[in-house]
């Protein structure tokens, strides 16, 4: 029980330490304001284009997209800003397992994704006033979670990267851009070429969006097992991953002496 | 003068691409927002690919390239602590902030015809143009009447602390409103005049307007025409933020800090 | 005052050295000796100074200690642990600090820095609250505990390092130079709680540059250079092994440089050191013979005119520039 709140409190205090948008003012113009633009944007081109065909699924692929690359943003912090802050070496230096540690960290992260873009859910569906079946949405609720916990597997992957480059907000934005082209949020996946769609098998968020549109378009459920369950090992991936890339500085800093994690 | 403008055009060109934000900006994000542009559009008729794709996500890395640096430039300098000694130097702030714009714009410039190339060649998007001259003349005042829009936003934007922490928010609601990749008449009645307001719209219009094919001569004119009045708006009201920051920075000693 | 048996931390012949690659396309790899065979011990309960120049290994050997990094070869026991193989082990016992105004989190209040760190030691949360409170006290931070660091002053930030390095009441505490830039309050009010934990049983290994500092807190001090110990005593023996050396500190006005450094020729003259100001230069001669010398300074220095001349006894930073040798900056 002390393991599991310890757990907890490190999650939510290293989200306050790291995590720059607390002020309500900022979080709501950076978390909530800039995304929804995006989806609106998104949103209009897509009804007009398409016109009107599946809009409700583009909208939710879209809240979930857009939503969650603050997310993702957010993952990178969990090593960069603490490395700013000089930290990163008194961490790696505690007794505590490094694996839950992170984990802990990123838990935040994933919770406060799925918050906004539940929000972002909400205000497309304000805006073009539709609606969606109320047994949809627990399952909804389930896909994205599973989504962003792997998209934020990736982030922290990323967040790694940047252990040995300077070029965070680089690295971050080409990712951001790629989840939005790849996911296929705002055209069918079939538009694109085949070596594409092969590519995009392996980034997170692909599946959660092809799921977001099967149930809010065609209330096709059938799917949702197994696409949910690879998204879900994906996200391990990432996260087995990114903890070798941490050991792996680790080791150079300490054995090898070619990395400062100072 | 002419001489200050050119240097500053070609300093302010080398300062912004080292910044890695603004690399991404001008040769990344108008490659993903072309290919996804073109995913949405991918079965629609060559001329609408022209439209909406081709010219709206060159605007897209135009209209980007301003924003992340033209309208922030100000607040830059007086982070770095350099604003005041731009503004004591003999050569007036206004050449100086001129020239830092017209170097952003053409990097925005260049972006555009990136994402250009990169449509044609990768896509195989066929571009034709029915009167190349009349375009590129449209082009320039395109560029001409964008350039007097920053100068207003980068002034504006120094103004007020508020407006510029919107700054960074802006990009997307332009692409909407002004119609970038989509008419403006799709939009909802009363969002029509805000979008008329802005010179992006204007100049994406026009645009089209030349690169349409047996196009009437009213719309040809009437855009020419509103992106003329909009942008003799601009000039009044960038005179009038630059009275403003003077005063701000010469009479209340203003500008280092807010 | 200290027997062998309680040594608590030896270092027994440790090198490190870093591989670098230098250049991006024609690489060519350069090694560095940080540390060339570095022996010493501390006992369990002393201040331990680790004193040298910039690039002496002090860094280097701290970051070992405290399983940072491992030695490229050699042997070092910490608690008789070994921090190579037994970090696991080791880390709840120890901790570090860093001095300057990093490492910590500016967003959270002092409280919750602590309330992290003690987590990240796995503190049981029915200790914390006591403990932290404690610890807060002990620092003079119980005031300002729940205000956020960003609002601190250096020497505040510098104190709650402390605290923060306490969380865990480790057995042996290191500083990396804890005083670095504070002011002579702040540096006064740090060297206290410094001494007020050695009372509490705590060891104590620091690096400084404040020689005085050193003097005033350390039972041993050890000199490295180069990545090589040159000297490991008490400040006192330290001083009394350069018993018979005298300094003679004289300001000087008209006189060149060239002309100081004649003094080196001098038999009873060991050692020199000066340094030019707006209109005087400044000179420091170590003799074992300061009546022979005043003379000779009075003779040499025909013309000029010579100031606030004054025969003392070698502080420690004196044996430290005669040891390490070299040029005061």
């Amino acid at each position: 029980m002390q393991a599991v709140q310890r757990f907890f409190r490190q999650s939510l205090l290293s989200y306050r330490a790291l995590f720059g948008w607390l002020d309500p003012k900022v979080y709501i113009l950076v978390m909530v304001l800039s995304p929804l633009s995006q989806l609106l944007f998104f949103s209009v081109l897509v009804n007009y284009v398409y016109s009107g065909e599946g809009l409700v699924g583009y909208i939710g692929a879209n809240a979930l997209i857009l939503c969650v690359l603050n997310s993702v943003f957010g993952i990178m912090s969990i090593i960069t800003s603490d490395r700013y802050m000089g930290t990163f070496q008194h961490v790696m230096a505690s007794p505590v397992n490094k694996a839950g540690l992170f984990l802990s960290r990123s838990i935040a992260h994933v919770l406060n994704g799925l918050f906004t873009s539940i929000i972002g859910f909400i205000f497309g569906m304000m805006i073009f006033q539709i609606s969606i079946a109320p047994d949809a949405i627990l399952l909804l609720v389930g896909v994205w979670m599973v989504s962003i916990f792997s998209a934020c597997g990736l982030g922290l992957i990323i967040g790694c990267f940047c252990l040995w480059t300077p070029s965070m907000n680089l690295i971050g934005n080409i990712l951001a851009s790629s989840l939005l082209l790849l996911s296929g949020a705002n055209y069918p996946q079939s538009i694109m070429p085949v070596w594409l769609v092969h590519f995009a098998d392996f980034i997170p968020l692909t599946r959660g969006v092809e799921l977001t549109k099967q149930i809010l378009n065609e209330g096709n459920y059938s799917n949702v097992f197994a696409l949910l369950g690879e998204e879900f090992v994906l996200g391990v991936c990432f996260f087995i991953i990114s903890f070798l890339f941490i050991k792996y500085a680790e080791y150079l800093s300490r054995v090898r002496g070619t990395m400062d994690l100072d | 003068m002419m001489r200050a403008l050119f240097q500053t055009i070609r300093v302010h060109m080398g300062i912004s691409m080292a910044r890695p934000m603004f690399q991404f900006i001008i040769w990344a994000s108008p490659l993903f927002l072309a290919t996804i542009a073109i995913f949405i559009y991918s079965s629609a008729s060559p001329e609408r690919i022209f439209h909406y794709v081709i010219l709206g996500s060159g605007f897209m890395a135009l209209w980007s390239s301003i924003v992340f640096s033209s309208a922030s430039d100000i607040n830059r300098e007086r982070f770095y602590g350099t604003l005041e000694i731009i503004f004591v130097s003999p050569i007036p702030f206004a050449v100086i902030l001129i020239g830092k714009i017209i170097g952003n714009t053409i990097w925005g410039f260049l972006s555009m015809v990136l994402s250009f190339v990169y449509l044609v060649f990768i896509f195989r998007v066929d571009i034709t143009i029915p009167n190349p001259f009349t375009f590129l003349l449209a082009i320039i005042f395109v560029l001409f009447s964008l350039t007097v829009f920053s100068f207003f936003l980068s002034l504006a934007f120094t103004l007020s602390r508020q407006a510029e922490a919107l700054m960074n928010f802006i990009e997307y609601p332009i692409y909407l409103v002004c119609g970038f990749m989509f008419p403006v008449a799709i939009l909802p009645i009363w969002v029509q005049p805000i979008s008329y307001l802005l010179p992006p719209t204007w100049a994406i219009e026009l645009l089209r307007q030349v690169s349409t094919e047996n196009s009437n001569n009213v719309a040809l004119h009437s855009s020419v025409l509103g992106l003329l009045a909009v942008t003799l708006v601009y000039i009044v009201l960038g005179i009038i933020c630059y009275r403003a920051v003077e005063k701000k920075a010469r009479i209340y000693g203003k500008l280092g800090v807010y | 005052m200290s027997t062998i048996n309680n040594n608590i931390i030896n270092v027994s012949q440790v090198k490190r050295t870093y591989k670098t690659e230098v250049g991006i396309i024609k690489k060519k790899k350069k090694e560095v000796d940080a540390l060339k065979g570095l022996s010493f011990s501390v006992n369990k309960g002393e201040i331990f100074g680790l004193l040298g120049p910039n690039g002496a290994g002090k860094t280097t050997m701290i970051k070992i200690l405290t399983t940072m990094l491992t030695p490229s070869s050699g042997e070092v026991s910490v608690l008789g642990l070994n921090p190579v193989t037994d970090a696991k082990k080791l880390r709840p016992h120890i901790n570090f600090i860093l001095g300057g105004e990093r490492n910590l989190y500016w967003r959270l209040s002092a409280y919750d820095n602590l309330a992290y760190f003690s987590d990240l030691y796995k503190i049981p949360r029915s200790e914390q609250h006591g403990r932290i409170q404690d610890l807060l006290e002990l620092v003079g931070l119980q005031d300002v505990a729940h205000q956020r660091v960003e609002t601190f002053s250096k020497g505040m930030k510098q104190r709650l390092q402390i605290a923060r390095g306490l969380v865990n009441n480790p057995e042996i505490l290191f500083l990396d130079e804890p005083s670095i830039g504070l002011d002579p309050v702040s540096a006064r009010k740090l060297r206290e709680i410094i001494r007020q934990l050695n009372d509490n049983g705590t060891t104590i290994l620091l690096t400084t540059h404040y020689m005085f500092e050193a003097d005033e807190l350390c039972d041993r001090i050890a000199f490295i250079d180069k990545g090589e110990l040159i000297e490991v005593d008490s400040p006192q023996n330290i001083k009394q092994k350069t018993n018979n050396v005298s300094v003679v500190e004289f300001s000087v006005i008209g006189i060149e440089a060239t002309k100081i450094q004649e003094f080196t020729h001098h038999p009873d003259i060991h050692h020199v050191q000066f340094e030019q100001q707006e209109f005087l230069t400044k000179v420091k001669l170590h003799t074992t013979d300061p009546q022979g010398a005043v003379p000779i300074i009075y003779e040499n220095m025909k013309g000029a005119i010579i100031q606030d001349l004054s025969i003392t006894k070698p502080s420690l930073e004196d044996v430290y520039v005669q040891l390490i040798g070299g040029k005061v900056s």
